[in-house]
């Protein structure tokens, strides 16, 4: 059975200035499944995951034909609502980047910020963003504790835990493991498969072992054009694209 | 996945494969030489020669599970290596059913044939070819090569069912044969499996081309 969509990309190109990054990109992102994006460095995969929440908007020059549909809204009309849009769709980043704060005040900065003021209700937040990021029991007794002192695996998953603090409905990861030991590596990986109950995931990896163990569904980035999408077991065993195949097999990249 | 690396490893592989499969070939022509000549010797000499198989088994087992483990290879890489790893197991079932054919031969050595050999050396021909059909459509890559050999394969179970007529007819007009038809018969049937194993080769080549075996997806 197909999920619903949840991202809908339609006839997308993005340039750079003169540069086209993006070209003709469709593709229907389903809800509460994993969906990797690979390709060589360049091809474009994490520009267009920075579409889905709108980060490219902070990069001079870059312009956008085509429409992206988020639970069938567009997300790049005038009325859009950036902070909404990024309380819905989360990001976490290839190195795990906590606030110069206590393990608290990161979880707690994102519902602050959207007016959440009760200390109660924040504790609340608090402990089941931790709990839903699985380091909870680490840091139940250290929640003042500064966030940079915590480990690299453990500081992801504040970071994957500040993102939930604010009830997304997208989680958006570009490497989450890509700067983390096999054991944290391992932990975010059963975590994603446990978030996908919830939460639609995207997730831009270079480790193809990776796409193949947690992704539901995979998406081939080449120069700029999506070559293939298709099941996960489908493209990494009979892919149907030449270059596709060519890359997962180890021919170029 | 390192491409030249792993290209290596899969020159070596189909290297130990076609040894194996040259091995094997051998043993299918001593077994026919010795029905020909009657010769104990050369069956003794199969029949105690078990251990060349199992280890050209072993050795191409314990490479491609290597390939597997320190190339994690996809597509159709995967598929390839998955077939190696099957087609040992028949290769080493032909061995076996060739070494069977010598043991029945030790009771043939005594007395004079009354028959004529004619269709069992076909047969013996006939397989040893489809053994080098399969194994070489499997380092080639040759997806037509491979339906050859499952389109011989029709041809010697035809051959069989002639050999199975000749011997039935025959038990019925001389009974002083039964014994030697029989074992003869025996002999067939050794040969008809043969080209069943070799047959399930063929099979598992066009998988890994293809995805399918006898056309159900697997991977």
């Amino acid at each position: 059975m197909q999920n619903e969509t949840c991202i809908n990309v339609c006839n997308l190109d993005l340039f750079y200035g003169d540069f086209q990054a993006l070209k003709n990109i469709n593709i229907d992102i389903p809800e509460r499944e994993i969906t990797a994006f690979i390709g060589p460095s360049g091809c474009g995969k994490s520009t267009l995951l920075r579409c889905f929440n709108r980060m490219n908007d902070l990069i001079e020059n870059c312009r956008i034909d085509g429409t992206i549909l988020i639970d069938k809204e567009s997300i790049y009309c005038k009325g859009t609502d950036i902070n909404a849009l990024r309380k819905k769709v989360g990001m976490v980043f290839q190195k795990p980047n906590v606030f110069p704060m206590s393990i608290y005040d990161n979880i707690a900065f994102g519902p602050r910020t959207h007016g959440i003021k009760k200390r109660s209700q924040l504790d609340e937040i608090v402990a089941d963003s931790l709990k839903k990021a699985g380091v909870w029991e680490e840091v139940k007794n250290t929640l003042n504790k500064s966030a940079l002192s915590l480990s690299g695996g453990q500081q992801q998953r504040i970071c994957i835990a500040r993102a939930l603090a604010v009830q997304p409905k997208i989680l958006l990861m570009d490497e989450p493991t890509s700067a983390l030991d096999p054991i944290s590596t391992g932990i975010i990986e059963e975590l994603c498969e446990e978030l996908k109950k919830q939460y639609t995931i995207v997730i831009v990896t270079h480790n193809m072992q990776q796409a193949t163990r947690i992704s539901d569904k995979t998406a081939f980035f080449l120069l700029g054009e999506m070559l293939e999408f298709a099941s996960t077991e489908e493209l990494f065993s009979n892919p149907k694209n030449e270059k596709c195949e060519n890359y997962i097999t180890g021919r170029f990249g | 996945m390192l491409r030249n690396k792993f290209q290596k490893e899969m020159e070596i592989l189909n290297k130990e494969l076609t040894a194996m499969a040259a091995l094997i070939e051998r043993i299918i022509s001593f077994s026919t030489d010795a029905l020909i000549k009657q010769d104990k010797a050369l069956c003794e000499r199969v029949i105690l020669d078990r251990d060349q198989v199992k280890n050209a088994r072993a050795e191409v087992e314990s490479k491609a599970l290597k390939i597997i483990l320190m190339q994690q290879p996809v597509a159709f890489d995967l598929r390839k290596i998955s077939t190696a790893l099957k087609m040992i197991v028949d290769l080493e079932r032909i061995a076996s059913q060739a070494r069977d054919i010598c043991e029945i031969i030790l009771y043939l050595c005594e007395e004079d044939y009354q028959l004529q050999l004619e269709i069992l050396l076909k047969m013996g021909s006939m397989v040893k070819q489809m053994v080098y059909d399969c194994v070489n459509s499997f380092v080639k890559e040759d997806e037509a090569l491979a339906k050859k050999t499952i389109e011989a394969d029709n041809e010697i179970d035809a051959l069989f069912d002639k050999l199975k007529q000749k011997m039935i007819q025959l038990i019925k007009d001389k009974p002083n044969l039964v014994d030697q038809a029989i074992y003869l018969l025996m002999i067939g049937k050794h040969l008809e499996k043969i080209g069943d194993h070799a047959e399930n080769i063929a099979e598992w080549v066009i998988y890994s081309k293809t995805g399918k075996h006898k056309n159900i997806k697997i991977i």
